[in-house]
């Protein structure tokens, strides 16, 4: 069982034109769901989870972020992506028609904001029975490499010139391991949140928010029977260990040949598309053991096609993978501006030099500390165009790049926007792309129906039927009345709709959080002696 | 270039004395792409605001997770 979180970007102008600060523009879109889609408040008061089984709420940095219902396939995981932002779109569309205020809201299903050197993240999650920690050495090669498939495609951030990514992402990735999110974002995150009693949840936060359906896909496909493998015991990434793990993802993300050989542990270097290789032909070799899903074979079907185009030549997958077909976007448009990968290169080292001067220059006024505010960013950016104004003969073809990469960043956010004004759905229209799949189908069933199996399924139809009833409350893992009666999620696979009695009040009027969290948690077993103090006598 | 990139391999699967084949693949394939970057410059055409640096600082985000 899997999911995804998506968090998305915002933003909005006011009919004046003037732009529409991101916190209220979250606000609204948020409030719009709450008047327009059947739902019930989160337990946590955590935005709301909606009669598909998802969960649609405002994350770290103003980003809307919407999951998916807990899937047991990768069809399941594509609809309900699907659903989500269409569920979300319309949101933004009803929130212009109803106000006049507004003159646009637009969502966009992007990872990186150039601009201010920021990220956000499409998150997974899978159900196991070991702890995170424990996927690590036998994970790891495969979340590094994954990306020749999976990568959203874009700039890497971490230049001032024009170098292409398969994966934008890798260079916000910063440690091996981590517990932490947002400052030091891992490959492997080993945050321990199981969402039920008895098994484990694996939370990986590496990967990008794909517009191409194969791209999801393949990215939960591939990564369920990995996990599947290594939950069972098997050394699905033996003598696969990288050297540096996140240096290679960079190393792959930056390497649009797919030729860059990466060293590992056992001494020897191997690229990407063998890594993949040798992860398949482990998961072919279990296809009949008993932990394999029933779908297992079909996965290593396309997951064998896709490494055969991508060997045989990346633009085989110009139209049915993210980076591919963005690679191709910014090569005809850089060809449109007359320039060669020569004289790109010539540029950029330019660039990278006035880069450093800018940053030590921004650095100066900030005190020495570290670049991080979004304002000492844009500073920086200001200083370069100044440096390049002051270049002399290099001014010119400088500055000309600097707006060049301007048009390819507004490319690549267009081809993440939601809606048919969006790049990506302008190309669908074209006929040109072949990213869908057989399967992926009836996204307006599932925006309003949850899945057909497991606990998604009963929570959904609870949510419909009990949809805006103050007195009951929905989370992952029950759906709760304000008298305690609940509704006991804990079981992923539980398919029974069973209200029992806790004889304590859900949860109090303007109670914390963090009592009301500890109600949720004394639910279904018998409360520890000091919870059960707690719960009978005293608040927090 | 960097000596630890691998030489350009085989394409997989190459089936044997069908040169013709091949070359059919291949003409399809580029047809393809050819046909991918037309739309995709129409489509940037239609797609792109008058200012992109202006399009930018007006969609400027702050960090998620």
């Amino acid at each position: 069982m899997f999911g995804m979180e998506s968090e998305l970007a915002v933003s909005g102008s006011f009919a004046n034109g003037a732009v529409v600060p991101r916190d209220m523009l979250a606000r609204w879109l948020m409030r719009m769901g709450s008047e327009t889609l059947p739902h019930l408040q989160g337990f946590d008061d955590n935005g709301i989870f909606l009669a598909n089984g998802a969960r649609f709420y405002v994350d770290a940095g103003f980003h809307p972020e919407m999951t998916t219902p807990e899937c047991t396939n990768p069809w399941d995981v594509v609809r309900y992506q699907l659903a989500g932002e269409a569920i979300l779109n319309r949101l933004a569309t009803l929130t212009v028609e109803r106000h006049d205020a507004f003159r646009d809201v637009l969502l966009f299903k992007s990872n990186v904001d150039y601009q201010s050197g920021t990220t956000w993240g499409c998150h997974e999650s899978y159900l196991c029975h070991n702890e995170p920690a424990f996927f690590h050495q036998q994970l790891l090669p495969h979340l590094v490499t994954r990306s020749i498939y999976t990568g959203a495609g874009g700039l890497v951030p971490a230049v001032a010139g024009i170098e292409f990514a398969l994966t934008p992402r890798a260079w916000f990735i910063t440690t091996e391991v981590s517990s932490n999110s947002t400052d030091m974002r891992p490959l492997l995150h080993l945050r321990d949140d199981p969402l039920n009693r008895s098994c484990s949840r694996l939370h990986l936060i590496c990967g990008d928010n794909a517009r191409a359906h194969l791209a999801t896909w393949l990215r939960f496909g591939t990564t369920a029977l990995v996990v599947a493998m290594i939950d069972a015991g098997l050394q699905a990434g033996e003598g696969l260990q990288l050297r540096q793990p996140v240096k290679a993802m960079r190393r792959v993300a930056a390497d649009t040949s797919l030729r860059m050989c990466l060293p590992l542990l056992v001494g020897r270097a191997m690229t990407a598309l063998d890594v993949q290789r040798l992860y398949l032909e482990r998961a072919e070799a279990h296809l009949r053991d008993a932990f394999m899903p029933p779908w297992a074979p079909e996965v290593c079907n396309r997951w064998r096609q896709t490494l055969d185009a991508l060997e045989a030549s990346p633009e085989q997958c110009a139209r049915s993978l993210d980076w591919a077909m963005k690679l191709e976007l910014f090569r005809g448009r850089l060809s449109r501006h007359g320039y060669s990968l020569t004289q790109l290169a010539a540029c950029n080292r330019s660039l990278a030099r006035l880069a450093g001067q800018a940053r030590r220059a921004a650095q100066l006024r900030a005190g020495h500390a570290e670049l991080r505010t979004l304002d000492q960013t844009q500073q920086m950016r200001e200083e370069l165009r100044r440096l390049v104004d002051e270049c002399g003969s290099e001014r010119t073809a400088l500055r000309k790049l600097l707006d060049v990469k301007d048009e390819l960043l507004e490319i690549d956010a267009r081809f993440s926007q939601l809606g048919d004004e969006s790049l990506f759905a302008r190309l669908e229209r074209s006929g040109e792309l072949r990213h869908q799949l057989p399967g992926v189908d009836n996204i307006e069933h599932a925006m309003e129906h949850p899945p057909l199996l497991g606990r998604a399924r009963v929570r959904g139809e609870l949510i419909r039927r009990l949809s805006g009833d103050p007195n009951h409350r929905a989370g992952w893992q029950c759906v709760i009345h304000r008298d305690g009666r609940y509704v006991d999620l804990e079981e992923p696979f539980t398919d029974a709709e069973v209200w029992s009695e806790t004889g304590r009040p859900g949860w109090l009027p303007d109670e914390p959080l963090a009592m009301r969290r500890l109600r949720r948690r004394a639910l279904t077993g018998t409360p520890p002696d000091l919870l059960q103090r707690i719960l009978d006598g005293t608040r927090l | 270039m960097n000596t630890r990139q691998r030489p350009r391999s085989t394409p997989a699967r190459m089936p044997a004395g069908s040169d013709s084949a091949d070359s059919d693949v291949l003409q399809e394939a580029r047809a393809a792409l050819e046909g991918l970057a037309r739309a995709g410059q129409d489509a940037i055409d239609q797609a792109l605001s008058q200012n992109s640096q202006q399009f930018l600082a007006s969609n400027r985000q702050q960090g998620g997770q």
